[in-house]
């Protein structure tokens, strides 16, 4: 008992005051799965991590767990060496075959020492694939256990969940690869385990529902769960990232989207050089015990809402960002300079004690985060830039958007970076709900002719996956645009009024979708709007089940007599969700008409970037 | 009306009272005369099995074969074995109702209840050879052993039918005249003990030799005719030919008693009375022909005249006795029941008792009785709901109770857990004693069994509806009993669609909870039923339950349907490693190609295992765009895009792609050309785009085959004018770029000049195309060209008061005075204006 308290104590800033739901307990249970499959290792063990389960794990443990446990911890690599007394070896997988190979060799290697066993832990699925292969290769004999380590969605933040597959929306959409589909079902019935049922339902786009009949069929098989009252969440939204394609492809102009597009943030982790930041460190610079692993000359910055000032910070559009720190370095200064003034000694040695550590706590993070808004603002005043955002900002307003772009044309011509201009050429698609034939074509013939043949096969899958298609009828995203207001014209970058901040005039659909459902009546009313857009718009409704637990069959009046009480809303995207739709998504929350909470949960946080770079490549 | 509440079944053993309690009276089929029948009875009112003694002259009826025939304690008839093994020479029940037969050869058979053979094993080599001459079957540690006694006197003995037999040691002396022996299981081990004239010998395995102990009778006698060790193997009763009895301690050490019945006939049987309300014994009982004797510890007795047959059932609270016509239980009256019904009885139960009787009659007595046990009244409660427990008699009980319900009212916070729990256990009770059920069971021999057990014992009997009734009544899980009740449908029920009928109708309750169809069409898959299996795994709605046992019945295309619809795609991988290892892989094409998720998975694992097989897929396809792309992949992998154009080509235009296709052609055209070229020029083009080769070509000044090229391949005029500025540029050919751009109207305006120069930071080029470009940009490409005097200018000539103010927050304005003064004076000269 006392272990699992502490396991949760190192993972502050996964509760916040006040929030109605309490993400300790998902850490906790993934944490506890964990253990129990290690309890049943007898002996002296190392473990082996794959390169795709580091981030899962910094999610939900700390170096200390294993330090304790006299556990080490290693990287998956070709040419490990393990020590001679090391008895047990237990790889944590994703299910992957390329990877067998390793282990293949590894036992081969290693496993010659006396009484030496091998295990393998799947996340989140033993894929009999793998198993198959090392018995072809004939060493299955040398493995001991072969279990699952079944984590799905596992806390990002107070209110993000992930289950950090960078490639869901890909291997849906183009390998037609459902099984991330099928885990976010699982996770959806494990969050309801810990949380209660669910009892409403609304969705939108084909893998949505995809999801939720796989999830109600699992949630069938446990009638417990239907038993009792509702839980924490009131209410599911479940969004399919193929329903609103322009928002990943978008540039994102928060503090945080703008990080992530431009040095990528990994399980809430910056990292960045060292040598960037000023020099007063010294000793507590850098936080080693923050990595499970090694790390080189970087400077690890924590982003999370635990982080006081970034918490404040990391959903603000960015012009909004540098007046905030240029404040906040004022406030220290005056504070830090207050005490020169005439004081007692007994005041300043309270100042000294009390108030100075966390002056000079919020000096230091002033500091880096002035650093980082430095590298930043250096990066968005670049020509490039400003140049793609005002391209992107057109096609957004659907500005000429049948015609070949003048813009990409160049881009092209100047040879610019592919990956980008397929995005600008994604974006006009999206915008323009399509493009007619002549047109896509005179792109690929653009394309090939200056980036050589190969690119057809990147027109393929982004064919595939959507992002590219003929012309329909509907014009959705113009119709949305006027129905919706998903683009704003007196937009406000500073104290902003609406969603939109968070691209600077254009506000994410997924986002506007979900403020809109909120409203009286919400969804029946967004039902015949947004009929349009590809996929199916659905409701459901889990109600208890009645004949069992008959006892507690009147306690259901409370669902809404308690109006106070905000809603806590589970909004799950399939296929990832980009900081930009978090910060709209906190924007809406922190409105206080809405009453409402939300618990944001996704396949992986994507942005422009990792979004294209999993879709281009082979 | 019988003497009240029983009490006259009472009868005292100085000091404690006895009483017999009348169970149903069973109906013996009537060709079954027990006086010539070898009996043996189950304990906890189970089966009895009887076959024809072969001792006793019998008028033949029927046929001359041995007959075993079991029966339920009511009589009825529940199965047969027609005997045509060797000769039998003892048989027993084991604790899970098995009948044990031992034979004279120590072969052991086991059937159940209904005459159904189970297992068959031996008592070792040695006792088959020398025959054996008696037997028994015990209970031991580790479940029903049997014992025998070969000819050779040597005595073996199984503590189960899995575990080694074991030799007991020699008798010391001589193996002859050993009159009787019985088996004792003491902790761990079993073992024996033989009367031998008026000696008893202790045979303890691992023993060399065993331990005599003589002399235990004082009267005078010839020798021990009969052991008998009590329910619970504590307590010893030796009897000799002279009607002496002898009772003490297992062990012998301890001796009771010695008892002298005075009667010189054989007994049949003798049985401890194990007491009901604590785990002791204090009497024996003795049968013989049309007489019952009881005798206790004190030497005291009791004796009834009775049926010429009989035989005693030792139980753990007292002892059966079935007759022909009667069935029986003797048990030390439990000391609460005494205390209620005892004539004159003091105790505060009693008076409680009569209390609620007056009340009943509305009698004023009542609440006289009442204050006499007022102040023990909970004990009182607390008695009344136990002996109601002791009770048999339906209507005893409910007095009892009622009084108990009675005399709670008087107490303050009373907690009724006990009250209720007795009452659902004896309506339980109640519904096994039933005739139909056969089954009376006291109510410590329901706790000692436990429920669960009681459950399956009905089950067994295929009593599923009462089995489901009490199990719902003393909230226990269910499902497991339908669960049963279907194998037996799915076993005996040989119309598929109507078991399948049922067993639906039953399962669809909701209260039915964790029930699986799986392992009922598992069953029916195992009788050989395929047909109904596949149409109760319709019914099971877990995939990953009924996919299994598709793939173990070869029903490939529903393992896909289901795999598929359930969306698992780790279940739909194997089932395609199943399908892959026992199918052709043409049929395993047709089969998957109407289920896209299994398809997919199916290439996903080619991709990665195989991808000459994928080529495969698609051709059963006809997927030539994916064939264009597998070559193109291949062609990229073995780095030889030029001969494979053509392949990946006719695929492309097979698929209708025509631009693909179209492409192909062009890159094909432009290798050839690239290789003159390449020769011509002495430079490596090859392989290069169509962009690039321009541009090469275009560095090296070869202008003429550019334009040459661009024609060929349609390359548009922006970018061509591009390709020509950015090689001028990056050439540094400024010259020439601006004769260039005085050559035509530029397609693609002159912003890209401006670009073009301010890229190496030429802004003084860049100046000479910047009034060229459209109006609306000029100020932004002055900004970008640190020409901040002519932005402000131009900003103000358009009016532009926006970029004015973007213009004053310019790190570069700011810092020199001049600028920030004639912007500040532009702003507000335009805002005046406004």
């Amino acid at each position: 008992m006392r272990t699992q308290n502490r396991a949760s104590d190192m993972f502050p800033y996964l509760r916040s005051p006040g929030q109605r739901f309490n993400l300790q307990l998902l850490q906790e249970a993934a944490y506890r799965e964990l253990v129990q499959h290690l309890d049943r290792i007898e002996g002296s063990t190392i473990i082996v991590l794959d390169e795709a389960m580091i981030g899962p794990f910094e999610l939900v443990t700390k170096p200390k767990f294993f330090a304790d446990r006299g556990i080490r911890l290693v990287a998956l690599k070709p040419d490990l060496v393990f020590p001679k007394d090391i008895k047990n070896i237990v790889y944590v997988l994703r299910p992957r075959v390329s990877l067998m190979d390793q282990l293949v060799g590894h036992v081969k290697a290693y496993g010659q020492v006396g009484g030496r066993q091998f295990h393998i832990l799947f996340a989140p699925r033993r894929s009999c694939l793998c198993v198959n292969q090392l018995q072809n290769k004939g060493v299955i004999g040398s493995f001991g256990r072969i279990d699952e380590l079944s984590w799905s969605f596992l806390p990002l933040d107070a209110d993000v969940v992930t289950m950090e597959l960078p490639n869901a929306y890909r291997d849906v959409s183009i390998d037609g690869d459902t099984s991330s589909l099928y885990q976010v079902a699982i996770g959806l019935v494990q969050l309801q385990r810990l949380y209660g049922r669910i009892p409403k339902i609304y969705g939108k786009g084909v893998q949505a529902q995809r999801v939720w009949d796989q999830a109600k069929h699992l949630g069938m098989e446990e009638k417990s769960l239907y038993n009792g009252d509702k839980g924490a969440i009131d209410q599911l939204i479940l969004l399919d990232r193929g329903i609103d394609l322009l928002s990943p492809l978008a540039t994102q102009l928060t503090y945080e989207g703008l990080i992530d597009e431009f040095y990528g943030i990994r399980q809430n982790k910056l990292n960045l050089p060292a040598d960037l930041f000023s020099s007063d460190k010294t000793a507590e610079g850098r936080r080693p015990e923050e990595h499970l692993l090694e790390t080189s000359e970087k400077k690890t910055i924590l982003m999370h809402s635990g982080e006081q000032l970034y918490a404040e910070l990391r959903n603000k559009n960015f012009n909004e960002v540098t007046k905030l720190l240029a404040r906040k370095a004022r406030e220290i200064h005056t504070q830090m300079h207050a005490t020169s003034q005439d004081k007692t000694v007994q005041e300043i040695k309270s100042f000294v004690e009390n108030v100075l550590p966390q002056l000079m706590a919020q000096k230091k993070s002033t500091s880096e985060h002035t650093t980082i808004a430095g590298l930043i603002h250096e990066q968005v005043n670049n020509t490039t830039f400003s140049d793609d955002l005002a391209a992107e900002q057109e096609f957004m307003v659907c500005a000429d958007i049948d015609k070949p772009s003048a813009y990409i044309e160049d881009k092209i011509a100047s040879k610019a970076d592919l990956r980008n201009v397929m995005r600008l050429i994604c974006l006009q698609c999206a915008a323009a709900s399509g493009l007619k034939d002549k047109l896509l074509n005179h792109y690929k013939r653009e394309v090939a002719q200056v980036y050589g043949l190969e690119v057809l096969l990147t027109f393929s899958n982004l064919e595939m996956a959507g992002l590219l298609h003929p012309q329909t009828d509907s014009r959705a995203y113009a119709v949305l645009r006027k129905t919706l207001h998903l683009t704003v014209e007196d937009n406000v970058e500073v104290d902003p009024k609406d969603i939109s901040y968070v691209h600077s005039f254009y506000a994410p659909l997924t986002a506007r979708l979900v403020e809109l459902s909120l409203k009286p009546l919400g969804w029946q009313t967004l039902k015949s709007q947004i009929n349009n857009l590809h996929g199916p718009t659905f409701e459901d409704f889990q109600a208890q089940l009645i004949g069992i637990g008959g006892r507690n069959a009147g306690s259901t009046v409370s669902e809404g007599s308690l109006l106070h009480v905000p809603r806590v809303v589970l909004v799950c995207f399939v296929g990832g969700c980009t900081f930009a739709e978090i910060a709209a998504l906190r924007f809406l929350a922190d409105q206080e008409d809405n009453n409402v909470e939300f618990l944001i949960a996704t396949t992986k946080i994507i942005n422009k970037n990792t979004f294209l770079d999993s879709l281009m490549s082979t | 009306m019988p003497i009240m509440y029983n009490t006259g079944e009472w009868f005292k053993v100085r000091p404690d009272y006895y009483r017999k309690v009348e169970l149903a009276t069973p109906d013996w089929p009537l060709d079954l005369d027990l006086e010539y029948m070898q009996v043996a009875a189950a304990p906890y009112g189970g089966p009895l099995a009887a076959i024809r003694d072969p001792t006793k002259l019998v008028p033949v009826k029927g046929t001359a074969r041995p007959m075993v025939r079991i029966f339920d304690t009511t009589g009825r008839e529940t199965g047969h074995i027609l005997w045509n093994h060797g000769k039998l020479i003892a048989m027993g029940w084991s604790d899970t109702e098995e009948l044990i037969c031992v034979q004279e050869n120590a072969k052991v058979f086991v059937f159940d209840m209904f005459g159904k053979e189970k297992e068959l094993y031996s008592i070792g080599d040695e006792a088959s050879v020398t025959k054996i001459v008696e037997a028994k079957v015990f209970q031991s540690s580790a479940g029903t052993g049997v014992a025998v006694m070969t000819t050779s006197g040597r005595i073996f003995l199984k503590q189960n039918s899995s575990k080694t037999e074991r030799k007991l040691p020699d008798i010391p002396n001589s193996s002859i005249n050993c009159s009787c022996w019985e088996i004792v299981t003491e902790g761990r081990n079993s073992y024996c003990l033989l009367g031998r004239e008026r000696e008893v010998i202790k045979l303890f395995p691992g023993e060399t030799v065993g331990t005599i102990t003589a002399n235990l009778f004082e009267k005078p006698h010839d020798r021990i005719i009969k052991i008998s060790v009590s329910y619970n193997h504590q307590h010893l009763a030796l009897y000799t030919n002279t009607g002496l009895l002898w009772l003490g301690s297992v062990d012998m050490r301890q001796k009771y008693s010695e008892f002298d019945t005075g009667r010189k006939d054989m007994p049949l049987q003798m049985e401890w009375i194990m007491n009901s309300d604590n785990s002791e014994a204090d009497a024996v009982v003795i049968s013989y022909p049309s007489y019952l004797l009881i005798v206790n510890r004190n030497a005291d007795r009791s004796d009834f005249p009775y049926d010429p047959i009989m035989f005693l059932v030792a139980e753990m609270d007292g002892v059966r006795i079935i007759t022909q016509s009667s069935h029986e239980m003797i048990q030390r009256l439990p000391k609460c029941v005494e205390n209620i019904f005892a004539v004159n009885s003091q105790e505060p139960a009693s008076y409680l008792f009569e209390a609620q009787k007056k009340f009943e009659e509305k009698s004023y007595k009542s609440d006289e009785y009442l204050s006499m046990c007022r102040d023990r009244i909970d004990l009182a409660v607390t008695e009344c709901i136990e002996a109601a427990s002791f009770e048999f008699c339906t209507e005893t009980q409910k007095s009892l109770l009622r009084t108990a319900n009675f005399g709670k009212a008087f107490i303050f916070g009373h907690n009724p857990d006990e009250y209720m729990r007795i009452m659902r256990i004896l309506r339980v009770l109640n519904t096994l004693r039933h005739e139909r059920i056969a089954m009376p069971l006291t109510f410590k021999q329901f706790s000692h069994l436990n429920p669960e057990v009681i459950l399956s014992r009905l089950v067994f009997r295929k009593h599923y509806a009462v089995a489901i009734q009490v199990a719902k009544h003393l909230n226990l899980p269910e499902s497991w009993i339908l669960e049963h009740w279907a194998y037996h449908k799915v076993m005996n029920d040989p119309n598929d669609g109507e078991v399948a009928r049922k067993i639906t109708e039953k399962f669809k309750n909701p209260t039915v909870e964790g029930i699986s169809f799986c392992n009922i069409a598992e069953k029916a898959h195992q009788a050989g039923r395929d047909d109904l299996a596949i149409k109760l795994l319709e019914l099971e709605p877990r995939a990953s339950l009924h996919v299994p046992l598709l793939l173990k019945m070869r029903k490939f295309d529903r393992a896909v349907a289901s795999a598929t619809q359930s969306g698992d795609t780790e279940l739909v991988t194997k089932v395609l490693l199943e399908m892959k290892m026992h199918m052709m892989l043409s049929n395993l094409h047709m089969t998957i190609r109407d289920h896209p998720l299994a398809l997919n998975m199916y290439k996903k694992i080619m991709r990665e295992s195989n991808r000459a097989g994928l080529y495969g897929i698609y051709n059963t396809e006809d997927d030539q765009k994916a064939i264009a792309e597998y070559h193109f992949n291949n062609a990229i992998e073995n780095k030889d895009l030029e001969s494979n154009l053509s392949v990946i080509g006719n695929a492309y235009t097979q698929a209708r792609c025509t631009v693909e296709a179209e492409l192909c052609a062009d890159t094909s055209r432009l290798f050839k050309l690239q290789k003159t070229l390449s020769a011509k020029y002495n430079a490596s083009l090859n392989g290069l785009s169509v962009h690039d080769t321009i541009e090469q070509l275009l560095l090296m000044g070869e202008l003429k085959e550019a334009e040459k090229i661009r024609n060929d391949y349609k390359v548009p005029d922006r970018r061509f004018w591009w390709l020509r500025i950015l090689t001028l540029a990056e050439q540094q050919k400024w010259d020439e770029l601006e004769k260039f751009s005085k050559s035509k109207k530029s397609p693609i305006g002159y912003e890209p000049f401006v670009e073009v120069c301010l890229k190496p930071g030429n802004a003084r080029e860049a100046r000479k195309y910047i009034p060229r470009c459209r109006e609306n940009r000029k100020v932004l490409w002055f900004t970008r060209a640190n020409y901040f005097e002519e932005a402000i200018d131009c900003a103000f000539e358009q009016r532009d008061l926006h970029s004015l103010y973007e213009l004053q927050k310019k790190e570069n304005i700011v810092n020199d005075g001049n600028l920030l003064a004639k912007t500040c004076s532009c702003i507000s000269l335009l805002e005046t204006r406004k």
